[in-house]
């Protein structure tokens, strides 16, 4: 059994006959101890999917799964209150803007003390201990006087450490660091990125991985789940992906990089915009974008589906491509 | 640096604060930019990197005239304009325009396009109305957005559409230098190679010279001919791009590219222990700036200030550049 297990999942906005999907048919799977790197651009549902595990999404925005279980219990259907003890405990989050999701009228020491309190109870000096220790394994130097601070008085990197020791302070199962480093600067998201995956080692968490940015992920992650407009469009084990993608949207994503263009005068581009709410083709998400745009694509939405050649591999596209890179079995 | 003419130069560039410290306590120095010297040569592409708070968008408020600086001087078109008065600073304006990181706050959201990229027009030229709409209508052409978005808002269009709205705005006066600050690290992955390629080709076919700010080295490798690595308000190492990326030499520029993550594992580099963050610019160490987090700091970096040098082909600020590489 799987830690986590979701099929099907649909997050859902807007009137009921003509909703907008910003999350649409997302199957996703993690195991114990794994790290998970969710990679997309804007607009892709990397966000509202940790959100929705979160049960962070409020009315009038539905979350509907086929399943959505962690540790085999079902998180959708379960009791509110079983649920809240669940969140914050076993599963817990780091959001991307430290400076705004820390309370700004409390200490440090006040507000790791309150995830402890709710989640495992103790007297104030016991708690206040714990903190502490909290703050040395995060590498926060001189713990004791921040512990006093409150957050305007810590740097942007600082803050996301006293984010962090929050999120690991129940001994969390998972943990969803929705783009952690997005706001720092290349060095503190350096020493960021080598904590969080210290942590994960030491106590054999999963991580899952929210980024923007392929090359963090790439650095990071054990397996990656490419996102655009709502839907998966590839997942796969990391070295395979960035080595020999199989959907045409990482391989142009990838070729748009500055990375992969060294020496060469211009970029190669993906033209067009990702579509927003309005604007969602019909057929394959990425049909307009696409250049191998079949009229298959533009007329069927193709399944997610398990590709012969990796079975660790999935690809949505109704012509993967093959280890040369291009399209098989397509017909213009 | 290259014999060719020298567009900008700027020659111990400083821009010092004044920050209030409380009632009654005197007022601090913060020095923002400290001493910053460099050049700009016409259809070349001069990348400053470094983190927040390094003093980059400092940097670009001074080459822009949005402030004056206070110490250094700033030669452009013959005229020092850090001491230039009101006439000749009008007269250079036109020659420097500037291109802000987020295009959702840079646009009058109450313009059109076309009062947008006419309004540098209305302001330093005398053409007609019929003229300046004609002059829009072909930058428009030139970034490549459609002659229907002439009559509409900002809010009408995707951030990188609106990045070139901003890129033809800054264009619409012929500028000889374009300060980019972080342009495109509000976008998106698949439109950010869009406006590089954009911005390569309007160099190109123009000639300008990009100042171009960006704390992304990827972003800076692909567009840089020349780099200058800051950090706390100094230049830490200066010169060639190929050279400083193939061999950095100062320890900074050295952790930041390793600190930069890379897809291909051949490029990551060992990781070069960088300890803490950036110091308080109103209280930096004393000597090197880098000195508290460096892993090769010893007495004498703690103690004195170091100043650029010639090495290897570039400029580095470093007591001990020799012994380390």
């Amino acid at each position: 059994m799987s830690l986590l297990e979701i099929q099907n999942l649909r997050v859902e906005f807007g009137p009921e006959k003509s909703p907008f999907r910003a999350v649409d048919n997302l199957d996703l799977n993690m195991e114990q101890g794994e790290i998970v790197g969710i990679v997309g651009e804007s607009g892709s549902g990397k966000s509202v999917t940790a959100l929705s595990m979160m049960g962070l999404i409020d009315y009038p925005g539905r979350v509907r799964a086929e399943r959505m279980t962690f540790a085999g219990r079902d998180l959708l259907g379960m009791p509110e209150r079983e649920r809240n003890s669940m969140l914050g405990k076993d599963i817990a989050m780091i959001f991307q803007d430290p400076m705004t999701s820390l309370n700004p009228c409390f200490t440090v020491a006040y507000q790791l003390m309150e995830t402890l309190r709710v989640h495992q109870g103790g007297s104030k000096k016991e708690l206040r201990a714990q903190a502490l220790a909290l703050l040395q394994q995060v590498e926060i130097p001189d713990p004791e006087t921040r512990l006093n601070a409150y957050p305007h008085q810590l740097s942007g990197g600082m803050s996301q450490r006293v984010m962090v020791a929050m999120a690991i302070a129940c001994n969390p199962r998972l943990l969803i660091a929705d783009e952690p480093t997005t706001a720092l600067d290349v060095t503190v998201q350096a020493q960021m990125l080598e904590l969080l995956l210290q942590l994960q080692r030491e106590r054999g968490m999963a991580l899952m991985l929210i980024s923007h940015d392929l090359s963090v992920i790439a650095q990071t992650a054990q397996r990656v789940v490419v996102m655009y407009a709502g839907q998966v469009m590839e997942a796969g084990r990391v070295p395979d992906i960035f080595n020999a993608p199989q959907h045409p949207y990482t391989q142009a994503l990838l070729a748009s990089l500055p990375e992969y263009n060294v020496g060469r005068e211009r970029l190669k581009t993906i033209p067009g915009v990702v579509p927003g709410q309005y604007d969602r083709p019909g057929g394959c998400l990425l049909n307009p974008r696409c250049s191998y745009a079949a009229d298959v694509c533009r007329t069927t939405r193709p399944a997610l589906s398990t590709t012969p050649a990796t079975s660790a591999a999935q690809v949505r596209c109704h012509f993967p491509l093959g280890s040369d890179g291009l399209p098989t079995g397509h017909v213009r | 640096m290259s014999t060719q003419k020298i567009l900008l130069e700027a020659k111990n560039l400083s821009r010092h604060y004044l920050v209030a410290q409380g009632w009654g306590k005197p007022k601090a120095v913060l020095r923002a930019l400290d001493g910053v010297s460099f050049a700009l040569t016409p259809g070349k592409t001069l990348a400053v990197a470094g983190e927040s708070g390094c003093g980059k968008s400092t940097l670009a408020r001074q080459i822009t005239m949005i402030e004056a600086p206070s110490g250094g001087e700033l030669w452009m078109d013959g005229a020092n304009i850090a001491h230039a008065g009101r006439a000749e600073r009008k007269r250079i304006r036109p020659l420097v325009q500037m291109v802000f990181q987020n295009p959702y706050a840079s646009l009058n959201p109450r313009k059109t396009v076309g009062s947008l990229l006419e309004e540098p027009l209305v302001i330093n030229t005398h053409l007609s109305k019929a003229e300046r709409a004609e002059k829009a209508r072909a930058m428009m052409d030139r970034v490549g957005l459609r002659a229907e978005h002439y009559a509409r808002y900002p809010h009408m269009f995707s951030g990188g559409q609106r990045q070139r709205i901003a890129i033809a705005r800054a264009l619409m006066l012929n500028p000889k230098v374009i300060v980019a600050d972080e342009p495109v690290s509000a976008l998106d992955v698949s439109i950010q190679a869009q406006v590089l390629n954009l911005l390569m080709d309007i160099q190109q076919s123009s000639g300008v010279a990009y100042l171009f700010i960006s704390h992304n080295l990827a972003v800076v490798e692909h567009i840089a001919d020349e780099l200058l690595v800051m950090y706390l308000g100094k230049a830490v190492e200066y010169g060639d791009e190929r050279k400083i990326f193939n061999r950095p030499l100062h320890p900074y520029t050295q952790a930041l590219l390793a600190s930069t993550p890379r897809i291909n594992p051949e490029l990551r580099q060992q990781k070069i222990a960088v300890r803490g963050e950036q110091p308080s610019p109103l209280a930096p160490p004393p000597g090197c700036a880098f000195s508290n987090r460096c892993p090769h700091a010893v007495e004498r970096c703690r103690q004195e200030i170091p100043v650029l040098q010639e090495s290897d082909g570039r400029r580095v600020a470093c007591h001990r550049v020799e012994e380390i590489n």
